[in-house]
């Protein structure tokens, strides 16, 4: 048994994920909103991109859901005589919080080694004194504890690790062709073409007519990039989850852990601190950026003064000053957090709040520039010819004419804020020192880059997986913004 | 008459330019598509004379010129065709010896004089560039020549213009140093790419004369781009009518306007509205019977003021005031157009908008149907909004490119009309709007962008009807259409005036359109009403000085200009208007006491006043 955890960060996320369901209700009912996204999807790019995306959306989604696992019964001694203890003897949980993410990667987390080792080593990256049985002590590379250690023969490592791979090809290939497959016969269309009665019996074309249409990239969506970047995705995952359960497939850290488990741990708190740091500043952008720039007069100047003086003081030092008011806080306040991922947790709420309170400023700025730009506009004087308020106007007329500014500037903004955390993780005023980020891994790596010999893979990894986390954002939100812009889709003008 | 005797200096041969493009198919595979814009033209162009190509927008006129030059942009490409400049290929030539051809051996003006100067450098560099580049000339000598042809270009106190930066100068000066920078190194052709259309029309008249003088003192040959015919007639020597890419008549100009061959010419001809002509068939008598009855005034404007502080220092103390509106007064009655007329900056879009209630900064009484709406504050003024609705210039920037058409009609709706509406009943009022302004009825579904610019402006004129306004403004609402189009959206404004009443306050500068449409003319210059009264009185018996000129500066199919009647400088700045009557400094017929004092409105005939001292 276990004990549904939600802790806060857990909270907004799922508060988002109802928004975005919302959302996507709508669409379904609004037939120019479905065309829209039907726009996006025929964008190869998009839909590749948001493939990769959903992967690294379901592994943080996954750590999102937490527990606590219910101690064995055996610590627990169960006495069902007396009817009051009933809550008592059921409410023993363990003070660890654990989440699904952590469960499925449980194997990964329980072998780890003494110190660094490289990505599919066998044995430890320094040497080490080793005293042999017979009492002399040698320096060499010791054989890791887990990694690599079925092997008997030495010799056979690289043999081993190819096996391995082309094991993990031929499943992804076999993986692959049954999911092309299906997606075939679930998406064909309806037969073009087709007589009268052969469309009222609903058939449609054949699945081998279809595969051949996507493979030439006929079909009105690109499924092609889609199937190919999942061949992709699969020739990747597929050989790396061969190698898991004998070997580090990115290697270890200083203190022995598994840099794949870590890198994907840190999925979640880069995406966490992208988007819930972006939905507390955008508020205050969105609105005071429009308002400064609709009402101009006292109420710019205020708004004006506000961001100028706030852009002032420096960014890492006013991050730097709430965040350790807010240590304070968190350290003689014990009995508000009962486990230490709360803890952790409530650590890095803070700071999307704290990072997300200090960085509206710049688009803020833009929004009113374009603001002041858009009330002289034409249609915007109609409304106010019919009499439309003020905050109507705002909310018809000016929102939706900045929204590509405000698309464009959140992505950006997405890869800044990871590195945000990243640079105040080395400062030392980032996420808890137990909580993986991609932030304290760089930081890490300010060491290991300068020892000799270099350790490479922890930074790496780092850069790797935030590399496709922003780009595969960036081309999507592009095909989103795109798609979105009807200046950009004109029918029948030309010229 | 050219072709025995002398050789064309410029020869264009089957010239085809596309414009690559990509489109879906019915399948929704992409294709690369080339759009022939210009598709296969041949003309001449001689020594000496002007050659005109006229056409409406998108007939890829402007892409003619481009491809002349050799400055296409990138998504276009020449693909067939010679330029022969003095019988030397131009599309075979490297890029290198392109750049010795473009403003050495062939110029170019393009429209907007605005973002064609650079704005960080003094004219005298861009002018001193374009000469040391293309001549021998250097540094004083340099100097001198970009004096001596500014000078020429008629540019009032050339040597310290020398050393300003564009922005010290006003529209007509600007197209004066385009001219000049164009000019500087004798070039053989000019191309002229609409090189009046942004310019008012007494600034039109004096550029387009600088230019006909300049061509007879160097018997240049100018390529003349435009889509006004009237211009047309007064400058060139021969037409070419372009009509989707291809030249579809080249005649002498004469020939041309007396019996245009090809059905478009005489559409296009057609479709021009004509000064001087006998009212045409869209004035209904009952307006002229009404006149006798002489109904309440539905609009009566007092002493409208608007002035907009310039504010300076730490403090933002007022220091000085532009007034764009100094004292304007008007009178409309239901079911009347009253024109407003006169030049950009004059102040005429201010009074509209300043009557709708727009202007924060505006002062004076705007009584409408017996009710002052200066005085009307909050919800007094929104349930009123209603009577009075805006119809403006640009059908581009007037519908927001984010609302379906639908929303953009329901609008209004929603925000004046009854609380309530279903939305049965909203979908049904907007295809009835629809309907009356010739729209198809799925148009509500979809975004303005996917419109032509004269079906958006009937989309513009549905929304200003959807809350059955009993006046309407319309700001300019032709003047950024094509002439067969500006034809169409007339004679639905007439129309829908006649079905439903609604009187029109008409705020124009093409006097043409005015006189189509127009019961009463008030004429504004710089702030003021200097003439108004009955359309026929005011156009056919101008009293002030300003109003003949600006009548005389309009080109017209039917007669020559009269370069004797051409004004002046240009308007000067409603920051410190001239002392006395406004006009003085240009005015032919200024005296002494013009400059003493603002002449009072004098009436000259039944309901045509004039605010000038001269008699007659």
């Amino acid at each position: 048994m276990f004990l549904p955890v939600i802790l806060w960060t857990d909270a907004l996320v799922f508060a988002l994920l109802a928004v975005l369901l919302g959302a996507l209700l709508r669409v379904r009912r609004s037939a120019p909103l479905r065309a829209s996204w039907r726009r996006v999807w025929r964008n190869p790019a998009a839909l590749s991109a948001a493939l990769v995306l959903s992967v690294f959306l379901l592994i943080g989604l996954l750590d999102t859901l937490h527990f606590r696992p219910a101690l064995s019964a055996a610590s627990v001694p169960v006495t069902a005589s007396a009817p009051g203890a009933a809550s008592a003897s059921a409410a023993r949980y363990s003070s660890e919080v654990r989440s699904v993410l952590d469960v499925l990667l449980a194997p990964l987390a329980s072998r780890s080694e003494r110190t660094y080792s490289a990505p599919l080593a066998t044995h430890a990256y320094a040497r080490e004194t080793i005293e042999l049985p017979d009492g002399r002590q040698v320096r060499e590379f010791p054989r890791l504890r887990h990694g690599g250690a079925h092997l008997v023969q030495l010799d056979d490592w690289a043999e081993d690790v190819m096996l391995r791979v082309l094991r993990g090809l031929v499943l992804a290939l076999v993986l692959w062709f049954v999911l092309s497959w299906m997606l075939v016969i679930a998406l064909r269309p309806q037969a073009e073409g087709g007589t009268q009665d052969r469309m009222h019996e609903g058939s449609r074309m054949s699945a081998a007519e279809f595969s051949a249409q996507v493979w030439r990239g006929q079909s009105e969506i690109p499924w092609r990039s889609l199937l190919i970047t999942l061949g992709f995705l699969l020739a990747l995952i597929l050989p790396i989850g061969m190698l898991v359960p004998e070997y580090h497939v990115l290697g270890t850290d200083k203190v022995g852990q598994d840099v794949l488990l870590l890198s994907l741990k840190s999925l979640r708190t880069a995406l966490v601190i992208g988007t819930l740091t972006t939905l507390v500043m955008l508020p205050f952008a969105l609105l005071l950026g429009m308002m400064a720039g609709y009402f101009r007069g006292w109420v710019d100047d205020l708004i004006q003064y506000l961001y100028t003086s706030l852009h002032s003081i420096p960014g890492v030092l006013l991050i730097a000053a709430a965040v350790l008011v807010l240590q304070v806080q968190i350290e003689t306040r014990p009995e508000w957090f009962p486990t230490t991922a709360q803890r952790a947790d409530f650590r890095l709420l803070a700071l999307c709040f704290i990072l997300g309170i200090t960085s509206w400023t710049g688009l803020c700025r833009l929004l009113r520039g374009e603001t002041l730009k858009l009330r002289e506009f034409d249609y915007v004087q109609a409304a106010r010819a019919f009499g439309v308020g003020h905050w109507r106007i705002m909310r018809r007329h000016i929102l939706p004419n900045l929204m590509h500014i405000v698309l464009i500037a959140v992505v950006m903004d997405f890869s800044g804020l990871v590195l945000a955390e990243a640079v105040l993780s080395y400062v030392g005023v980032g996420v808890d020192p137990s909580m993986n980020s991609f932030g304290t891994m760089i930081n890490a790596a300010r060491l290991e880059m300068g020892r000799e010999p270099m350790v490479w893979w922890s930074l790496s990894s780092a850069f790797v997986f935030m590399f496709f986390l922003v780009l595969s954002a960036n081309l999507f939100a592009d095909a989103v913004r795109d798609a979105f812009d009807p200046r950009l889709h004109i029918g029948g003008r030309s010229a | 008459m050219h072709q025995d005797t002398i050789k064309p200096v410029l020869q264009v041969r089957g010239l085809r330019t596309v414009i690559d493009g990509s489109a879906r198919s019915a399948d929704g595979a992409s294709m690369a598509t080339a759009l022939a814009v210009v598709d296969g033209i041949d003309f001449s162009l001689y020594p000496g004379e002007t050659f005109a190509i006229v056409g409406e927008s998108g007939c890829g006129k402007s892409i003619t010129a481009l491809s002349l030059m050799r400055l296409l942009p990138d998504a276009a490409r020449v693909v067939a065709g010679q330029v022969l400049l003095q019988g030397e290929d131009l599309l075979a030539l490297p890029e290198s010896s392109m750049r010795q051809v473009r403003g050495r051996r062939m110029a170019m003006i393009f429209q907007e004089p605005a973002t064609s100067l650079n704005p960080v450098l003094t004219l005298g560099t861009q002018l001193v560039e374009v000469i040391e580049r293309h001549t021998a000339l250097r540094a004083l000598a340099a100097r001198q020549q970009a004096l001596a042809v500014l000078q020429q270009v008629g540019v009032p106190d050339a040597e310290r213009r020398l050393g300003e930066y564009p922005f010290q100068l006003s529209g007509g000066l600007k197209q004066r140093v385009m001219i000049a920078m164009a000019l500087a190194t004798a070039p053989d052709v000019l191309v002229a790419d609409e090189p009046t259309t942004a310019l008012d029309v007494t600034i039109q008249a004096q550029v387009l004369s600088l230019l006909a003088r300049l061509q007879r003192e160097r018997g240049m040959a100018v390529l003349l781009i435009t889509h006004d015919l009237a211009v047309v007639s007064q400058y060139a020597q021969r037409v070419g009518v372009m009509h989707a890419g291809k030249l579809v008549e080249v005649a002498a100009c004469q020939t041309f306007f007396a019996s245009p061959q090809h059905p478009y010419s005489q559409q296009l001809l057609a479709a021009l509205p004509r000064t001087q002509a006998v009212p045409g068939p869209q004035r209904e008598p009952w307006q002229n019977n009404d006149a006798t009855t002489q109904p309440a005034s539905l609009l009566q404007v007092d002493d409208l003021r608007v002035h907009y502080p310039i504010r300076a220092g730490l403090l933002r103390r007022t220091v000085a005031s532009v007034r764009a509106v100094d004292g304007v007064s008007l009178s409309l009655q239901a079911g009347r157009t009253l024109a407003l007329v006169g030049e950009s900056g004059c102040g005429k879009t201010t009074v509209g908008k300043a009557i709708l209630q727009l202007i924060d900064e505006a002062s004076g009484q705007v009584m409408f149907d017996g009710l002052d709406l200066m005085q009307l504050r909050g919800e007094a003024l929104r349930q009123r909004r209603s009577d009075f609705q805006i119809i403006f210039q640009d059908p581009y920037a007037s519908l927001n490119p984010r609302m379906r058409v639908s929303d953009i009609l329901a609008e209004g709706m929603q925000a004046l009309g009854p609380r309530g509406l279903s939305e049965a009943e909203l979908a049904q009022q907007v295809g009835q709007l629809l309907q009356q302004v010739g729209l198809p009825e799925d148009a509500g579904t979809r975004y303005a962008h996917e419109f032509s610019g004269g079906q958006r402006q009937r989309i513009a004129i549905a929304r200003a009807l959807a809350v059955k306004p009993r006046l309407i403004v319309c700001d300019e609402p032709t003047s950024a259409l094509d002439v067969s189009v500006q034809a169409q959206i007339l004679k639905l404004l007439l129309d829908l005036q006649r079905d439903t009443g609604v009187a029109l306050l008409f705020i124009s500068h093409n006097i043409a359109v005015v006189e189509q449409v127009a019961d009463a003319v008030a004429v504004m210059y710089l702030g003021r009403i200097v003439e108004q009264g009955p359309v026929a009185a005011v156009l056919r018996q101008p009293r002030h000085p300003y109003t003949r000129a600006l009548l005389a500066a309009v080109p017209t199919l039917d007669r020559p200009m009269a370069e004797a009647a051409l004004l002046a400088g240009e308007l000067p700045s409603p920051v410190n208007p001239p002392a006395g009557c406004h006009f003085h400094p240009r005015c032919p017929q200024a005296q002494p006491t013009c400059r003493e004092a603002y002449p009072l409105p004098r009436t000259v005939a039944a309901g045509h006043t004039v605010q000038c001292v001269l008699p007659e």
